[in-house]
């Protein structure tokens, strides 16, 4: 069974390389990307299988980046959203755009597996 | 010589200074020196920082998935992994003797702890104490310098090493604000006991901010069970029993009923208003009389509390106590306040007295302002009288004081229109009862008897009564007052009245069913035919200027039993005979006038020689008079060929045609003469 591809974009790096190790150890092939450029110029080359993004991160936020692939990019990938600001606009503007789901800092890379998962069951194996 | 030498001095002076060619330039490579020295050393300085920096990141990245392979190491790996795990942890334990690599290690364990939750992070506190990274914390705590020690104790409070509370707690009192709040946080946060510590030892004050961070570090705890905080409301630092008077709060602890009583009675007003809050919070009714009590030797601060508070649980039976604070109080705020807590316990007890206007006084007003438009009016009409500088100014006009309901005129003059200046219902009201018992109205058995006894009352009244009657009469809308009102059309002497009869007539006939429209059209045409001789004249030709020649001829001849007949034409379509029919009434009215006038004087002479001289035919006489005809008319009808009006025979009579009073005057005179020379 080939390994499913996980877009990271994290702008901490300690966060993203600890986030990425847990997600490797399960099985999946990460790529992470440090800016929201450096994510858009990954996603013209190839869609992953799922995203999973910071809201507050350089050159482009979270959200935009769920604007260029549901818009622009006419994507469906399942798409989580990791954010420090847990208010409620975010969230909501965040599903608004076509988000699938969204986990608030600090994160528990435990839960982060979990919901990656379901994601990937719902989208692919239904 | 002398003068040369000081000649050159001064030369020396104002000119260029003679400065040693080799001391300017030595001053120029030592700038130059200075310059390059400054700039290289930035340039150094700020290119180790960087090249630091680099170094930190290309570390930080180096021993990330070092860190992430400790904080996800599993006992139950596979043997190639447990034997990496093993090599790195030999592999830092070498790099941690580097101070600076310690000093990586333990920022990035420190960023970490912000971002992870979950077992993750109780794996990183783990590792932060295996790699013994807290003993550079500890380390911090003896620096002298205040940043340091408080970076230190936020480092041991965030990676929860416990075994630093004894050495934070020291800090509690620390006269360094920042390092006494970090090491309050460090406390609390820290162990459990940790705010009893606090709230016992801690000798300054309590910020509100920092009250609320302690609380939110207490509620970080899992499983915490808050202390009793009642017993801190014994402390001498006002701060500690503020700050527990919040946690009660907080906590939801009403165990502490009796002692929060008793704080109103501090002598320090914030804790009085936070205790006297607490009470509104927790619903301790029974600290009203407390309050009652302590509120006269309070401030205005703490008495507008305490009447928050009773207006929140007070009930009517205080509001005796709040009247006489209304009553008694000199601040105005606090009166207000207790009247306002009074319509809150009981709503509309206490009505708005300030810039209200008395109701006396808008009555002034309106009256003021009915008699200024009663004057501007006056004026008006004034101004168009008068010239311009004789008009009233409305300012001096301050004698009316009320204005008077005008009383309904009374008509001065028989012939004056009557004006009811009443309404019909009044009348019914005031009048209704006596006026239908002396009409006759009322407890009557037949008809006849009826109209005899209305017959007989109408003569007795007097006229403003006949007036009010007539207006009165043919309201019910049946024919009961119609033989009246007939016999006031017929007989009554005054000719408004006979009118107003017509019209009730009419309106009765226009309500009346249908099988009655016969007998009454006839019964009005009747009247007028025996009202006026030119009625069935007038209606004999159709032609407009025999009419008009008529009305001209009745202008002449006619007398004021016309006028009936005259004012039902002014309901005629044609507007000339409308016109020509106005003028005859106006005539004739005239006529009427001088007639009275003139026979006023000489009636009564002319009466009792009647009486004398036909005792028994007076009746008769009069029936005759009625029934003559002027000659002028009775030449008129000869011409035309027109018979008697009312149809009957016309009865021979001595005098078939009317002499005027100079002939009647003359044949007494002759008589009279004729008289005295029989005599002689």
């Amino acid at each position: 069974m080939p390994k499913r591809k996980v877009l990271l974009a994290e702008d901490d790096h300690m966060l993203g390389s600890l986030l990425k190790f847990r997600l490797e150890r399960d099985g999946y092939e990460v790529v992470l990307e440090y800016d929201g450029k450096a994510v858009k110029e990954k996603l013209q080359g190839e869609i992953p299988d799922l995203v999973i993004s910071d809201i507050m991160m350089p050159y482009f936020s979270g959200i935009e980046l769920v604007d260029h692939l549901r818009n622009i990019l006419k994507s469906d990938v399942p798409i989580i959203l990791i954010s420090a600001a847990s208010n409620d606009e975010n969230i909501v503007s965040a599903f608004e755009m076509g988000a699938n789901d969204f986990i608030s800092k600090p994160v528990s890379p435990s839960e982060l597996l979990v919901r990656v998962s379901r994601e990937i069951k719902r989208h692919y194996c239904t | 010589m002398h003068l040369n030498k000081f000649t050159y001095q001064i030369l020396t002076i104002s000119g260029v200074p003679q400065i040693h060619t080799n001391l300017l330039w030595d001053l120029t490579f030592l700038f130059l020196t200075l310059g390059a020295l400054y700039f290289i050393s930035v340039f150094f300085f700020r290119n180790k920082l960087s090249r630091l920096s680099l170094r930190t990141k290309n570390k930080r990245e180096e021993l990330a998935p070092i860190i992430s392979n400790f904080l996800f190491h599993d006992p139950e790996d596979s043997k190639a992994e447990q034997k990496e795990y093993i090599e790195l942890k030999i592999e830092i334990r070498e790099y941690l003797g580097n101070q600076h690599f310690r000093k990586i290690i333990s920022q990035i364990l420190h960023d970490l702890q912000k971002d992870v939750a979950g077992g993750t992070r109780e794996r990183l506190f783990k590792l932060y104490k295996e790699l013994e990274l807290h003993h550079d914390a500890f380390q911090k705590l003896e620096s002298w310098r205040w940043e340091t020690i408080a970076q230190g104790i936020l480092e041991l409070s965030q990676m929860e090493v416990d075994e630093s509370y004894q050495l934070i707690r020291k800090f509690i009192n620390d006269r360094r604000g920042v390092v006494r709040k970090q090491a309050e946080l460090a406390t609390v946060g820290l162990r459990a006991d940790g705010i009893d510590y606090l709230l016992d030892t801690t000798r300054h004050p309590i910020s509100e901010w920092q009250q609320l961070k302690l609380i939110e570090t207490l509620g970080k705890r899992s499983s915490y069970r808050p202390p009793q905080f009642k017993g801190w409301l014994l402390s001498q630092n006002k701060d500690v029993v503020l700050f527990a008077l919040r946690l009660i709060k907080h906590y939801n602890q009403k165990g502490a009923e009796s002692s929060i009583n008793e704080l109103v009675k501090h002598k320090n007003d914030e804790v009085r208003i936070a205790a006297i809050q607490c009470i509104v919070d927790f619903h301790f009714e029974r600290a009203l009389p407390i309050l009652q009590r302590v509120f006269w030797n309070s401030s205005n601060t703490v008495k507008i509390s305490i009447l928050n508070a009773i207006s929140a649980l007070g009930l009517k039976k205080d509001i005796p106590f709040l009247k006489e604070v209304a009553n008694t109080e000199s601040s105005f705020i606090v009166v207000g306040k207790a009247q306002s807590t009074i319509n809150f316990i009981a709503p509309e007890t206490i009505l708005p007295s300030k810039d209200i206007i008395d109701v006396g006084e808008a009555r002034d007003r309106k009256d003021e302002i009915v008699l200024e438009t009663a004057d501007e009016q006056n004026s008006v009409k004034e101004e168009a009288e008068t010239p311009l500088s004789d008009s009233i100014e409305v300012e001096d006009i301050e004698f009316f004081d009320e204005i008077e309901i005008p009383k309904p005129k009374e008509a001065t003059s028989p012939d004056a229109p009557f004006v009811p200046a009443f309404e019909l219902n009044e009348i019914e009201t005031e009048y209704g009862d006596s006026m239908d018992q002396l009409l006759g109205l009322v407890a009557s058995t037949g008809e006849d008897s009826d109209s005899n006894n209305l017959l007989e009352n109408y003569n007795k009244i007097s006229s403003p009564e006949k007036s009010r009657l007539v207006s009165k009469l043919g309201d019910s809308g049946d024919g009961k007052e119609l033989p009246l009102l007939e016999h006031i059309a017929e007989n009554e002497a005054d000719s408004e009245l006979r009118f107003h009869a017509f019209k009730k007539i009419q309106s009765i006939q226009e309500d009346a069913p249908d099988e009655n429209d016969n007998h009454t059209s006839n019964s009005f045409d009747l009247l007028l035919e025996q009202q006026s001789v030119f009625y069935p004249l007038y209606h004999y030709t159709d032609e407009i200027d025999a009419k008009l020649i008529l009305l001209e001829e009745l202008m002449t001849v006619g007398d004021t039993r016309d006028l009936p007949f005259l004012e039902s034409l002014l309901l005629e379509e044609e507007k000339i005979i409308v016109k020509r029919a106005k003028k005859a009434i106006n005539v004739l009215k005239e006529k009427g006038e001088d007639c009275k006038s003139e026979l006023h004087h000489g009636k009564v002479n002319e009466e009792d020689e009647k009486v004398t001289e036909n005792p028994g035919t007076e009746q008769e006489v009069s029936f005759e008079e009625d029934n003559r005809i002027p000659m002028e008319l009775f030449l008129l009808y000869e011409e035309l060929g027109i018979e008697s009006s009312n149809g009957q025979e016309r009865k021979p009579s001595p005098f078939d045609f009317e002499l005027s009073e100079e002939f009647f005057l003359e044949m007494k005179s002759d008589a009279l003469t004729n008289q005295k020379e029989v005599n002689e």
